[in-house]
């Protein structure tokens, strides 16, 4: 099936997380993507969240996700006639991502400027966390400092103490939709006009995007809005209620009376919730204190999920919170088949994340394997590029395309130090940091039949 | 109108309160003719939701509001007639896009479905964003940011694993679910331009925030890990978090850094030395006791003052922003995102401006949010036709 995308080819020299999640979210519909490595230094995401804690240069989940859909080729851009294939990709090349800090283009002289005479209506997308230029321009950055500093984390944590991250480095993920927005907006203006242009991203100024009711609260009533942990400023109840289990909570969120009574209802009616300090919404919202933990009494009671289910059906908002195992078991992102269970190359069957928004007509899909380092070298140098053959062996042999043998690059350190600590699951689990299910594949009910275990 | 990068494209918007609107945004700020079409009398809910200009409540000094709708016309339509429908209809037949995120009950229910909209135009593309989706068991659950962050699994990552579990703060699962649609939505609007299908996009926010998830979502599949929240780490790594310093708070992360500069930095050996912190499992257990030792070094230091010495070190730190602070930024400032919008109910207002710089069709603040209403004449008289005995007739009705 024609995927929306297909005619956009996407020269991808991302690594880690924003960068690869921008060009997933095309590649997923229908971009031919070729993600560029360097044979000797692949992404360090191949060997991290190794399948079964076997490590190989396809068995890392981060990788395996982020990069599935894609076309993986070799490059070594620290050599001149790397940078010359580097360039006759481009000439081919509908748009360029990059996530490296700023001076690397213009070192490997492949900046804006020298892309736009190889092919004058390139648009070139820079991802970075603070911008191009200005004070800033040269910090490093990761996800979490997005986040801190883009005034996010000053509104999250409980009232009055740290400000927290949010959970993930959150700058990432969301660069890399905004990414995506900022070339699909760029395309169009392409297509109209025939015109290119360099798009400069900022994660950080992605992240206050995100917050703007509480900049317009500062510029409008100079009021600083700061962290209320899981209060809202209206609704009440509004939390997180502990259930029965360890670690099990209930979220509700009331916005109305009609909502309040039904919660009532399914809390039995207990004489307390007549009370007066409780009868309207801005009284129940003022005595919040006290109302939490009379409801936190009953949900304790219950197990999460069947909460949820009864208090839904009830008609009040209510909704589990699910771990990093149960949101994988969720009727409903099962039965949307918001999860595809595929088999990557030595991985047996594992549940992948789909699409994040489903298209009628082409819905999308993962269609192919992430790739292994270098693995369709061929197929782009000589399909796409018209490329002899005598020419991809002098490359080989020059080094520019050379992938080593695996044990030389799991035989490395950075810095000193092995460059790949073992995760050491039992002790974790020990420590209590994680929880731990060794029949895991069973679990999720993608356990390969016995003589199949491994290919 | 300056010709922008989606001039051209129209754009009907049924959306209100946040994802929705945040999605169309996009393709307000950068061009679309976005016609928001609001119920007569109150409008979009989000017109009732503060910030309010001065903290008092006005359905044109929402903060809220005025942030999510700058560049769009307002009309108002009562689609729950029959005349107001038959004037929807004519407005899709010229209309690229429709975006909607009402409950999944209640296109169909109004006979405007995807299938009935695409039989007038087959070109269309139809964004439907709704808290579960179009289909599946929990399609007509209720929710709110926090029900979706609980069930898409963030939750389970935010927070003192001894307490109760955090939603990050304002509203992400909203404004990640507005983000995902605009992607959604203009990859199917390059479909309808290139391959001439139209279609409709489902987007749920559960799956948008489901989708969030890193390096700990693989845990599990992969090797059977359930992750944890951890106050101040992530994964694996310590320290990953925001401590106290002189004048706020600054994010400590030792990514992109050894031990050895994080001791350099803090002029204290012991955090390179102590063999304790060797292994993923010593850094967990004493993790806090490193932390003590960079807290007592920060209390000297402002954010500002301690922040470049770390990125010399190349250590990913960064001072903590409070808003007030972000409109102090000087990266902020340099790069111009803050932008000041005239509006005839609140005078100039200080707004978040371009989300990313793209030179050769910038981000423009052409017009403020609308006023309930305010393009009426202009679309119902200057684009279908109407006159304006036929508009007042229409007023009279509760059609518009």
């Amino acid at each position: 099936m024609r995927l929306p995308l297909e005619d956009i080819r996407i020269l991808d020299h991302t690594r880690i997380w924003a960068g690869p999640q921008c060009t997933r979210l095309m590649a997923d519909m229908g971009a031919q993507v070729i993600k560029i490595e360097s044979g000797s230094r692949p992404e360090t995401n191949r060997l991290g969240a190794s399948a079964d804690r076997k490590v190989g240069l396809t068995r890392g989940g981060y990788f395996n996700t982020m990069n599935r859909n894609k076309l993986g080729i070799t490059l070594d851009l620290s050599k001149p006639k790397g940078v010359e294939v580097f360039k006759q990709l481009v000439k081919v090349s509908d748009v360029v991502v990059e996530n490296f800090t700023r001076r690397v283009l213009p070192q490997l002289g492949i900046d804006y400027p020298v892309l736009k005479e190889i092919k004058p209506d390139i648009i070139l997308v820079s991802i970075s966390g603070f911008g191009l230029e200005g004070p800033y321009k040269d910090y490093v950055s990761a996800g979490w400092t997005m986040d801190s500093m883009a005034g996010l984390a000053s509104l999250t944590g409980y009232p009055g103490e740290e400000p927290l991250y949010s959970g993930i480095p959150y700058g990432d993920p969301t660069s890399g939709i905004f990414a995506a927005i900022a070339v699909l907006i760029a395309l169009e203006y392409r297509s109209r006009t025939g015109k290119g242009q360099h798009i400069d991203f900022s994660g950080r100024d992605g992240i206050s995007h995100l917050i703007g009711e509480a900049i317009m609260d500062y510029t409008m009533n100079q009021r600083v809005q700061t962290r209320m942990g899981n209060r809202h400023t209206s609704m009440a109840p509004h939390g997180a209620f502990r259930c029965q289990g360890e670690d099990n909570w209930v979220t509700i969120a009331v916005s109305n009376d009609d909502e309040w009574r039904s919660l009532c209802q399914a809390m039995g009616n207990p004489a307390w919730a007549q009370e007066a300090r409780f009868s309207n919404s801005l009284s129940r919202w003022q005595h919040q204190d006290e109302l939490n933990p009379l409801i936190e009494a009953w949900t304790t009671q219950h197990n999460h999920v069947e909460l949820m289910h009864t208090l839904q059906k009830a008609g009040v908002p209510a909704g589990a919170m699910l771990d990093h195992k149960e949101f994988y078991l969720d009727t409903q992102l099962r039965e949307r088949g918001f999860w595809e269970v595929k088999e990557f190359h030595d991985v047996s069957p594992r549940p992948y994340p789909g699409m994040p928004f489903k298209l009628s007509n082409t819905p999308g899909s993962i269609r192919t394997d992430p790739p292994d380092l270098g693995e369709h070298n061929t197929f782009v140098f000589k399909e796409i590029l018209g490329m002899p053959q005598a020419e991809m062996d002098e490359l080989d042999r020059e080094g520019v395309t050379t992938v080593p043998p695996l044990d030389e690059l799991l035989g490395r350190t950075v810095r000193g130090r092995p460059r790949l600590p073992q995760t050491p699951v039992e002790e974790l689990a020990k420590l209590g940091y994680v929880g731990y299910d060794p029949d895991y594949l069973e679990q999720l009910g993608v356990k390969p039949p016995a003589d199949s275990a491994e290919k | 109108m300056s010709e922008q990068a989606l001039s051209g494209a129209v754009v009907i918007d049924l959306t209100h309160r946040i994802a929705g609107p945040y999605s169309t945004k996009f393709l307000a700020d950068f061009g679309a003719e976005v016609i928001k079409i609001e119920r007569p009398g109150e409008g979009d809910p989000a017109r009732k939701a503060g910030p309010f200009l001065g903290e008092i409540p006005h359905p044109e000094k929402s903060g809220l509001f005025l942030y999510l709708n700058t560049n769009k016309e307002g009309i108002t339509l009562n689609l729950k007639t029959e005349a107001g429908r038959a004037i929807f209809k004519k407005l899709v037949k010229k209309a690229d896009v429709v975006v909607e995120n009402f409950s999944p009950r209640v296109m169909p229910s109004w006979g405007l479905s995807y299938e009935v909209l695409a039989e007038i135009n087959p070109k269309l593309v139809m964004t439907s964003i709704s808290n579960f989706g179009q289909t599946g068991p929990y399609r007509d659950y209720k929710s709110a940011d926090i029900v979706a962050y609980a069930m898409g699994s963030m939750m389970s990552l935010i927070g003192d694993p001894k307490r109760e579990p955090l939603k990050s703060g304002g509203s992400q699962a909203q404004y990640q679910t507005g983000l995902n649609a605009a992607v959604g939505t203009l990859t199917a609007l390059h479909g309808s331009r290139v391959m001439g299908v139209g279609q409709h996009v489902d987007v749920s926010i559960l799956e948008c925030v489901a989708s969030m998830f890193g390096m700990t979502g693989y845990y599990y599949p992969y090797m059977g890990l359930i992750h944890k929240r951890r106050y101040n780490g992530y994964g694996l790594s310590h320290p990953t978090t925001n401590l106290p310093c002189k004048d706020g708070h600054v994010y400590v992360g030792m990514l992109f850094a050894t031990r050895d500069e994080m001791a350099l930095l803090t002029g204290n050996n012991q955090i390179a030395e102590d063999p304790r912190f060797d292994t993923p499992i010593g850094l967990l257990t004493y993790g806090d006791e490193m932390d003590a030792m960079i807290k007592e070094f920060l209390k000297d230091y402002t954010a500002d003052e301690i922040v470049p010495l770390a990125q010399e070190l190349r250590m990913a730190w960064g001072p903590v922003r409070t808003i007030d602070g972000l409109l102090k930024d000087p990266q902020l400032q340099l790069r111009e995102f803050f932008v000041e919008i005239d509006h005839p109910a609140t005078g100039p207002v200080t707004y978040p401006g371009p989300p990313f710089m793209l030179p050769e069709s910038p981000w423009q603040a052409e017009c403020p949010a609308p006023l309930l209403g305010q393009h009426n004449e202009e679309i119902y008289c200057g684009q279908l036709g109407y006159s304006r005995r036929e508009l007042v007739r229409l007023r009279q009705m509760d059609v518009i």
